[in-house]
């Protein structure tokens, strides 16, 4: 059917950044996986904007609410348990810049550091980095102006730099086990 | 004389493209003049790079390309005809012949899900505007067979990633499936037709939501979604059980 061939169609080139989007809200492929269908299923349920700039910004702020209201249920449920973690925001903070020239850069360390990040820091370099929203988009999906978004995903740059800095960063592989081991 | 360091918002938002043109001259003439900025500059662009290769490898293939199928000449027809009725919440199975078609489609539900009329999907014909929209979604069809007992009738049987099973019946007439009467809380039940074709999708125990938001994407694709959202909505509130796994 039409409709359905013309949102494959446009929905198919987004589908790896919308759901790199997923995982980077949910940090959990299962999840994400599910966020992902439901965002679909109700992209399918409504009229799509017609322009494509329009589309990519309201498939991502589907996902986007839809992990809100998640999250809120989520939060329904544990009442007491206090799960949520609280960030401070942005200009609470007053850490210095870091140092870049002892940052390393390695695939797998990104990774690690970015699943680390805050919920707000991991949320805003995913629409920026990983779907590659300028920051005007970016700042439509989250509801923020776009000064925001620049000044946020410079700290969140920051804090990924503090986690990749050779200074800072834990090795990897060293295990219970062996330390144990050791002292033995 | 020697230019300001660029703090790092700037620097970033350099990396980012999103400085003015004046911005980026400043940023890039201080690049050049000092190498710990252009080692910055390197390390930022580095960064960027690397988060933008963390989605392709998470991902596996969350969008499935619909296969281009033999279409149902019937349901060719309903597409350009778009009008439709509403949906019903309703339930339990009477005596399942043909004589009472809702409790029959109820039965021919229940024998899929329990395992009774498990099978291959035939190979024709499919009706692809339903695994279309079905399949990205995690709902891979895994039955479907003709329901000689009601004419024309014909049974898709979806299976969701966490279990869920949703039947789709599909009758090329005008004659609108009624959905079941009676009270099973865990039966989920939409219908919709129209001038050429007749729906009816069916479920138990699947997340209302869910299912719901299943309906309206089938309506949407087999032609026009009918004004009465908010009174579906409404009608399935009253089942709230998630999908048994």
């Amino acid at each position: 059917m039409d409709l359905d061939t013309t949102f494959q169609s446009r929905l198919q080139p987004l589908a790896e950044a919308l759901f790199g989007y997923a995982v980077a809200l949910t940090r959990d492929r299962d999840r994400a996986r599910d966020l992902f269908q439901e965002c679909v299923l109700r992209a399918l349920a409504a009229p799509a904007p017609r322009c494509d700039a329009a589309f990519r910004s309201w498939l991502f702020s589907i996902m986007r609410n839809r992990w809100i209201d998640d999250r809120r249920s989520d939060r329904r449920r544990s009442r007491g348990l206090d799960m949520v973690k609280v960030e401070p925001p942005d200009w609470v903070r007053q850490e210095p810049p870091p140092n870049l020239s002892a940052v390393i850069v390695n695939q797998l360390a990104v990774r690690q550091a970015f699943a680390d990040l805050g919920p707000l820091h991991r949320d805003v370099l995913a629409l920026v980095d990983i779907a590659g929203f300028r920051y005007a988009e970016a700042a439509e999906v989250l509801g923020i102006p776009t000064g925001t978004v620049m000044s946020r995903v410079s700290r969140a740059r920051q804090e990924l730099c503090r986690r990749l800095s050779d200074t800072t960063a834990l090795p990897l592989a060293e295990p219970r086990t062996m330390r144990k081991r050791t002292r033995r | 004389m020697t230019l300001p360091r660029p703090d790092f918002e700037t620097l970033s938002a350099y990396v980012d493209g999103e400085l003015s043109a004046e911005e980026a001259a400043h940023v890039a003439e201080a690049a050049v003049a000092d190498p710990d900025v252009a080692r910055d500059l390197s390390r930022l662009h580095a960064l960027k790079a690397a988060l933008a290769r963390v989605a392709p490898e998470t991902v596996v293939a969350p969008v499935v390309v619909r296969p281009r199928l033999l279409r149902w000449p019937a349901i060719a027809a309903a597409a350009a005809a778009a009008f439709f009725t509403g949906a019903i919440l309703a339930p339990p199975a009477k005596t399942p012949t043909s004589d009472d078609p809702a409790a029959f489609l109820v039965a021919a539900h229940d024998a899929w899900a329990s395992g009774a009329a498990a099978g291959e999907p035939e190979a024709a014909p499919l009706q692809d505007d339903l695994t279309g929209v079905l399949a990205p979604n995690g709902l891979v069809l895994s039955h479907s067979a003709p329901l000689a007992a009601l004419g024309s009738a014909r049974h898709y049987a979806f299976t969701g990633p966490r279990g869920c099973k949703l039947s789709v019946f599909v009758v090329d007439d005008t004659e609108p499936l009624v959905p079941p009467e009676g009270a099973a809380s865990d039966l989920m039940v939409a219908s919709w037709n129209s001038r050429t074709a007749s729906y009816l999708a069916l479920a138990r125990g699947m997340n209302a939501e869910r299912f719901e938001l299943v309906v309206s994407a089938l309506r949407n694709v087999t032609g026009r979604g009918s004004p009465d959202r908010t009174e579906k909505i409404a009608a399935l509130s009253a089942t709230r059980e998630p999908c048994r796994v």
